[in-house]
């Protein structure tokens, strides 16, 4: 990682981090819908899986980031992007099963909204998100940071 | 009140349809070029004392029209004689859309040019000397933001003013090599003695056209007895190189234009390319694209559940008040049995119709659509099927009829057959109150892996379907896929909600009526003959239903399950109303099913699998016979869905029967 | 030249023949894919490719893509 200037070094490591949690949120999901309950959150083995899948474009990114830098750009731009979109999913689809639920008159809590893994992967991701598109977009004005 | 009819062209993606909603707002309508089952928007603008009367035309790249929506436009463009021609170009991409340009300069209607996405051209750094651009085309050139609504009134205006003024248009003429010229003048001349046969069209520009490889126009003047120098003189590799020298002809215009006035001032490296290295990459873009269908799904039912409980509070309410008023029992079976029941069987697949038509109107905006169908063509060509048709796949997980109509985009007739003989296999939401009732009253909590099997089911029948008629009916290879990916853009959320309403409503229109129309003829042969017990076995429903039970006996299916057969041609919601009916009231339904001796769990999987394959509705079965054109393919279709139903209920059956022993 | 089908990500090349005349040939001919031309190589899958052409991006699949033969710049 020759010529990297600080905003880079600290959006690499975030990258390395967000890895991990991306990883660790969606192996508790699936344990949750396996059965082995920690009660942190809803059990939900596809998401699990999908967030496997987002930690792994993480991954591709810290490894790419070695050697091709707009690898790294493209590959956690496109996994953060998609774990705060699929957050916002995941907020409306509790959204409809707690307004389903309260309308069938049966209880509901109201903290079942946010307690999807996603959501929680997503606001460590926010970050990333934030700066490695700046990153990006700043290409299309002729800037550095791609070749 | 003066009418002018213009025609709005130009190619996929420029943002067409967001200026014509632009123009039109709400007073448009959708119809159908006769014979044809494209449709072309048509709309109405008032400005003053005129009266603009716009017909949205089907995005082209060019006038050599290969797909029945190239067709559309092309013979609009050249025979329907509009006062004017309006062309939307992509700011961010005028070189290419020129190319357009210059063949509808030929044709020597009027025309002007609507610069879109003047913004985005901006932000990227392009600037356009609109008025070098004006001059060198000798067309007026308007900006426009379609998105926002800039630049309308002024386009409005100037499309007036186009329209009457009454001296013929004069457009910039291409330059060909003298190669090209020399057979224009000779064609053109035979052609001017015998102008009558051509129409509207120039007897110099029919030349062009016969020149690039019009074959529609070849044959047309062939059957009325005309022998065209050089077209039918010469051999195709010489006719090839005056096509090709008249493609470079173009280009090297729409280059120099641009050069002239468009000025790119910074250094251009695209974000979207990186993007796209991500999205369609060989290991993760498959992936990447089922996620997003996973919430995709999950979106739609969650956010339908809410709609379809307030649904049943309204009809209970109205149920409860209609008790309460004294009535003849005739009326009030013909109000809840009837009306109720049929609003309610249309209401109830309303919403998730709606959301799926928003999540696919966005995803398309943004540019997705076209990557992900990229990255499932490799699979679909294993099985026979063209990437694009996979759209129209997606679609029909919502509903058949809208999907049927979108495989007027694949150009080969093979590749259209296939596709629409498949796509009733994949299971759209009127099926699915089937599942849920029998799933539900038969698997218990098992109900949701079961359904999950039904449409995963559906999903390897299609697969099994294409590669069978590939294989063995057409024999040969799907054409090969070459798509534009368009420029990843925001979403417009009013956009996206503009078209899912006029998709909705057009939707609504034409399967709603159907529905309706149904639920009554099933209240009506329910009830009669007059004085029976409504819905009992001596009714006229139940008395056809024995007719055919021993038809559907090897299945297991008693004669209610039958009539629900039967009643499900006409709209797969029924089939749930009916069975309803049949069993004494759909409030006692699940209990009454759970109750007969004749059925349990395989005999329930039994039918749903059939439910699942055997043919799509009334509504479908119509545009499927539209789009086929002829009896024999349509009939193919229907009689291939019976049969792999029958087969793979059969087989359910008799498995399922040995699994449990009984 | 080479088969487009046979290029690799990122490279830059110029059309230089295009076989058959087909439709398969004016379609690409129409998207501008024609003899001098230059593209850029965005992604490139087993058989089939994502290509630049200016401004515009095309997705090619593994028929198209072995018809059009180029040279790396």
């Amino acid at each position: 990682m020759n010529n990297t200037t600080y905003p880079h070094q600290y959006l690499y490591g975030w990258t390395g981090i967000v890895t991990l949690t991306t990883c660790i949120a969606g192996i508790i999901s699936i344990l949750e819908g396996a059965g082995i309950g920690t009660g942190l959150f809803i059990p939900d083995i596809p998401g699990g899986c999908i967030l496997l899948l987002i930690a792994a474009l993480f991954a591709t990114a810290v490894i790419k980031g070695r050697t091709d830098r707009p690898g790294w750009i493209s590959f956690s731009y496109i996994g953060a992007l998609l774990l705060v979109v699929f957050a916002g999913c995941a907020i409306l689809v509790e959204t409809g099963h707690f307004l389903t639920l309260i309308m069938e008159g049966e209880e509901a809590h109201l903290l079942t909204i946010v307690s999807s893994s996603f959501i929680w992967a997503a606001i460590l991701a926010i970050p990333l998100l934030i700066g490695v598109s700046r990153l990006l977009y700043g290409c299309s004005c002729g800037g550095d940071c791609c070749e | 009140m003066k009418e002018i009819h213009i025609l709005l062209a130009g190619n996929p993606n420029v943002g067409k349809t967001t200026l014509f909603n632009s123009l039109c707002g709400v007073h448009q309508h959708t119809g159908n070029y006769p014979g044809v089952t494209v449709e072309i928007k048509t709309g109405k603008r008032q400005m003053n004392d005129h009266s603009i009367i716009v017909s949205d035309l089907p995005g082209t790249y060019s006038l050599s029209a290969f797909t029945p929506d190239e067709q559309v436009a092309r013979d609009a463009l050249l025979t329907s004689g509009p006062d004017a021609v309006v062309q939307i170009i992509d700011a961010t991409n005028i070189e290419r859309n020129l190319f357009l340009t210059t063949q509808l300069m030929e044709i020597g209607l009027p025309m002007i040019i609507a610069l879109n996405m003047c913004d985005l051209a901006e932000e990227q750094g392009i600037t356009i000397d609109a008025d070098c651009l004006e001059k060198n085309l000798k067309i007026p050139v308007v900006r426009i933001v379609a998105r926002k609504g800039e630049g309308i009134e002024e386009l409005i205006k100037t499309i007036i003013q186009v329209s009457t003024h009454k001296t013929p248009a004069v457009h910039r003429a291409i330059e060909y090599p003298h190669s090209v010229t020399s057979h224009i003048s000779e064609i053109g001349n035979y052609l001017s003695a015998h102008a009558s046969l051509l129409g509207s069209l120039s007897p110099y520009y029919a030349a062009i056209r016969l020149m690039e490889g019009d074959e529609h126009l070849e044959k047309m003047l062939h059957e009325k007895g005309l022998t065209i120098p050089f077209i039918d003189t010469s051999d195709s590799a010489e006719r090839d190189g005056i096509a090709e020298d008249i493609l470079l002809a173009r280009y090297k215009t729409s280059e120099e234009i641009t050069t002239c006035s468009v000025k790119c001032t910074m250094g251009r490296v695209m974000p979207g390319d990186l993007i796209d290295q991500v999205l369609t990459h060989r290991l993760f873009g498959i992936p990447i694209f089922l996620s997003c269908m996973w919430f995709a799904f999950q979106l739609t039912f969650s956010a339908s559940n809410p709609f379809l409980v307030g649904i049943e509070y309204i009809f209970g309410y109205f149920t409860d008040r209609m008790n309460g008023v004294d009535m003849d029992p005739f009326v009030r079976s013909f109000l809840s049995d009837g009306v109720i029941g049929g609003v309610g069987s249309v209401l109830v697949f309303v919403p998730s119709i709606f959301v799926l038509f928003l999540l696919l109107s966005i995803l398309e905006d943004t540019g997705y659509l076209a990557r992900a169908a990229f990255v499932m063509d490799r699979l679909m060509h294993s099985v026979g099927l063209h990437g694009r048709s996979f759209i129209p796949f997606l679609i029909g997980f919502g509903c058949n009829v809208p999907a049927i109509m979108a495989t007027r985009t694949l150009q080969s007739r093979a590749d259209r057959i296939i596709t629409i003989i498949t796509i009733p296999f994949m299971s759209c939401t009127a099926r699915l109150p089937v599942y849920v009732l029998f799933a539900g009253v038969f698997f218990g909590a098992a109900a949701g892996n079961v359904i999950f099997f039904l449409y995963v089911l559906g999903i390897a029948v299609a697969i099994l379907s294409a590669l069978i008629f590939r294989r063995l009916v057409f024999r040969d290879e799907p054409s090969p896929f070459i798509m534009e990916l368009p420029p990843y853009r925001k979403p417009s959320g009013f956009a996206a909600a503009v078209h899912m309403w006029f998709k909705g409503r057009e939707y609504l229109k034409r399967a709603g009526l159907i529905i309706f129309g149904g639920v009554i003829v099933v209240w009506v042969l329910a009830t009669l003959p007059a004085g029976v017990e409504y819905g009992s076995a001596d009714s006229l429903a139940g008395i056809i239903g024995q007719v055919f039970q021993p038809v559907f006996a090897p299945l297991g299916f008693n004669w209610q399950l039958v009539v629900g057969l039967i009643f499900g041609f006409i709209a797969k919601e029924v089939v749930v109303g009916s069975l309803g009916t049949l069993y004494g009231g759909e409030e006692m339904l699940e209990s009454s099913l759970a109750a007969d001796p004749t059925l349990h769990p395989v005999i329930a999987l039994a039918y749903m699998v059939f439910v699942l394959l055997y043919l799509p509705c009334v509504a479908a079965l119509g545009v499927i016979r539209q789009e086929m054109s002829n009896w024999k393919w349509t009939g193919i279709a229907i009689g291939w869905g019976i049969l792999v139903a029958y087969v793979f209920a059969f087989i359910i059956l008799h498995v399922g029967s040995l699994v449990i022993g009984a | 030249m080479v088969p487009l089908s046979l290029t690799k990500s990122g490279e830059k090349v110029v059309v230089r023949s295009i076989c058959g005349t087909g439709h398969l040939a004016k379609t690409l001919g129409q998207l501008g894919i024609i003899i001098g031309i230059e593209l850029t190589i965005i992604q490139k899958a087993k058989e089939s490719v994502i290509v630049r052409i200016g401004e515009s991006r095309y997705a090619l699949g593994a028929g198209a893509a072995s018809m059009v033969l180029v040279e790396p710049l």
